[in-house]
C-alpha cells in the first residue's frame, strides 16, 4: 500500500509539473511565422518586403476569417519573420478566432519589392510549433523527464500486476480451504 | 469456473487497455503537434489530455460506487459494500488529482497576471471548479459517516443510502450548476462544449486518455476491492476459528 501511495503521489506531482511547465513556455500574443522571399527565383536578402497574410477557414480556399499586412526586412537567408496577429489588420478580429479547436489555413502573399503587387507564396494548415516539444527535444531535460515518467508509470503497472497476482493466489487458497462456500463466502 | 474465466478475460482486456492507452497518451500528449492555440492557452492546452480524463475516471468511480451500494441495499451482500467503499476512495483520489491539475492549469492561464500571494491566483472560485470541490467533499463525508458507526451492517446500510445522494449530486454539480452560473470553464453559461468542437488532432489523444484513465481506475478498483474482500474473509475465518 505504501508503494502505491508513493507512486500515485509522484504521478500527481509529475502531472502538476508538466502542466505548469507548459504554461511557462508560452509565447507573446500571436503566432510567429517564417517565410522565405524569392524574387524571380532569387533569394531577397536584407530588403524590406510587404506581406499579406490571411487565415482561411477549414480549407486552403476557404473563407477569409482574418487578414493583415506586414512590412518586414528579410534576413541573410532571405527569411521574413512576422507574428501573425500583430500586423496591420485588413479584415476580421484575430482575438475572436477560436484557433484552439477550429481548422485554419494560413495563406501568405508577398511583394518582394515592397509594393502592393502581392504574389502567392504559400498556403498551409496552421499548426502550432510545440514549445514543449522544443523544450523537451532541444535539451537534455527530455531524458530526465521521460525517465521519471517511465519509471513511475512502470512502477504503478508492476505494483498493480504483483498485487493482482497476490490477490489471485489468496483467492485460490481461500477457495481451496472453503470449497463449499468458495467465492461466495461473503454472500450471507 | 466459466464465471472465473470470463472475469479473467475481462481483467486482461482492461489491463491491456489501461497500459496501452495511458502509455500512448503520455507520449502523444506531450509530443503530438496540435492546431495552433490561442495565446492564453498555447501549449497548456495539452493539460486537457490528463486533467479532464481524471474527472471522467472520478465520475465513473462515483457511479460504480453507487451501483455497488444499491446492490448491497437490495441483497445485503457485504462484498458489495466493500466494493462501494473502495470505489468511493478512488472517487476522492481522482477528484483530488483533477483539482490539483486544474489549479496548476488555471494558475498559468486564467490567473496568469495575479501574484502568488493573491488567493484568487490559486482558487478563482470558478463555479465548475468549486462544484467539483463540493463533490469531492461530499464523498469525504461518505467516509466520515462510515467512521461514525461501529456495527458493520448498520454502517454499510446508512453509508449506502448516503452514497445514493452523493452520486445524485455529481451530474447537477458538474454540469447543471456551472451551466446556470457561467464561469471560466467551457460548457458553462453561454459557452459551448470544448469536447464537441475538438479538432481531430486533440480528439485522437483526448478520448484514448479518457478510456485509458477509466480503465486504470477500474484496474485499481478491481485489485483493491479484491484485496479488501480477501482480507474480510480471512478476518471472518480467524474470528470463527478463535
Amino acid at each position: 500500500m505504501k508503494m502505491l501511495r508513493v507512486c500515485v503521489k509522484s504521478l500527481g506531482l509529475i502531472f502538476l509539473l508538466l502542466t505548469a511547465q507548459n504554461g511557462w513556455a508560452r509565447d507573446a500574443e500571436g503566432a510567429t511565422y517564417d517565410v522565405q522571399i524569392l524574387d524571380s527565383g532569387q533569394v531577397v536578402i536584407g530588403k524590406e518586403v510587404n506581406l499579406r497574410v490571411a487565415l482561411l477557414s477549414q480549407t486552403a480556399d476557404g473563407a477569409v476569417m482574418y487578414a493583415e499586412t506586414h512590412r518586414v526586412t528579410t534576413n541573410d537567408g532571405g527569411v521574413a519573420r512576422m507574428v501573425i496577429g500583430s500586423g496591420k489588420s485588413l479584415e476580421g478580429d484575430f482575438d475572436q478566432l477560436d484557433l484552439a479547436t477550429g481548422v485554419y489555413f494560413v495563406r501568405v502573399e508577398a511583394d518582394p519589392r515592397g509594393g502592393e503587387n502581392y504574389q502567392l507564396v504559400s498556403v498551409a494548415r496552421l499548426l502550432s510549433v510545440s514549445r514543449i516539444q522544443q523544450w523537451l527535444f532541444a535539451n537534455e531535460k527530455l531524458n530526465t523527464v521521460i525517465v521519471i515518467i517511465a519509471v513511475i508509470w512502470v512502477g504503478i503497472i508492476v505494483y498493480l500486476l504483483l498485487t493482482g497476482k497476490r490477490v489471485s493466489k489468496l483467492e485460490s487458497e481461500l477457495r481451496a480451504t472453503q470449497p463449499e462456500a468458495g467465492d461466495s463466502r461473503l454472500k450471507k | 469456473m466459466a464465471n472465473l474465466k470470463r472475469k479473467k478475460i475481462l481483467r486482461t482486456v482492461n489491463l491491456v487497455l489501461a497500459i496501452g492507452l495511458i502509455s500512448y497518451v503520455i507520449v502523444a500528449g506531450l509530443t503530438k503537434t496540435l492546431p495552433y492555440q490561442n495565446p492564453n492557452l498555447d501549449q497548456t492546452s495539452r493539460s486537457v489530455f490528463y486533467h479532464v480524463p481524471m474527472w471522467f475516471a472520478m465520475m465513473a468511480m462515483g457511479y460504480t460506487s453507487v451501483v455497488y451500494s444499491i446492490m448491497f441495499l437490495r441483497k445485503g451482500n457485504p462484498r458489495a459494500d466493500v466494493k462501494a467503499r473502495e470505489a468511493g476512495r478512488l472517487t476522492i483520489f481522482f477528484g483530488l488529482l483533477g483539482l490539483l491539475t486544474g489549479i496548476a492549469w488555471s494558475r498559468v492561464t486564467w490567473a496568469e497576471g495575479l501574484p502568488n500571494t493573491d488567493p484568487a491566483a490559486w482558487w478563482p472560485w470558478d463555479p465548475k471548479q468549486t462544484s467539483a470541490l463540493i463533490v469531492v467533499l461530499i464523498y469525504c463525508g461518505y467516509f466520515v459517516l462510515r467512521r461514525s458507526f461501529d456495527e458493520e451492517n448498520q454502517r454499510a446500510r446508512i453509508a449506502s443510502i448516503y452514497n445514493i445522494f452523493a452520486a445524485a449530486s455529481i451530474y447537477p454539480l458538474f454540469y447543471v450548476v456551472p451551466k446556470a452560473l457561467g464561469g471560466l470553464h467551457p460548457n458553462t453559461g453561454d459557452k459551448g462544449s470544448a469536447i464537441i468542437d475538438m479538432s481531430p488532432e486533440i480528439y485522437s489523444v483526448f478520448w484514448p486518455g479518457v478510456i485509458g484513465m477509466v480503465c486504470l481506475a477500474a484496474w485499481i478498483l478491481d485489485v483493491r476491492a479484491r484485496m479488501a474482500v480477501v482480507n474480510h474473509e480471512i478476518n471472518e475465518l480467524q474470528y470463527e476459528n478463535a
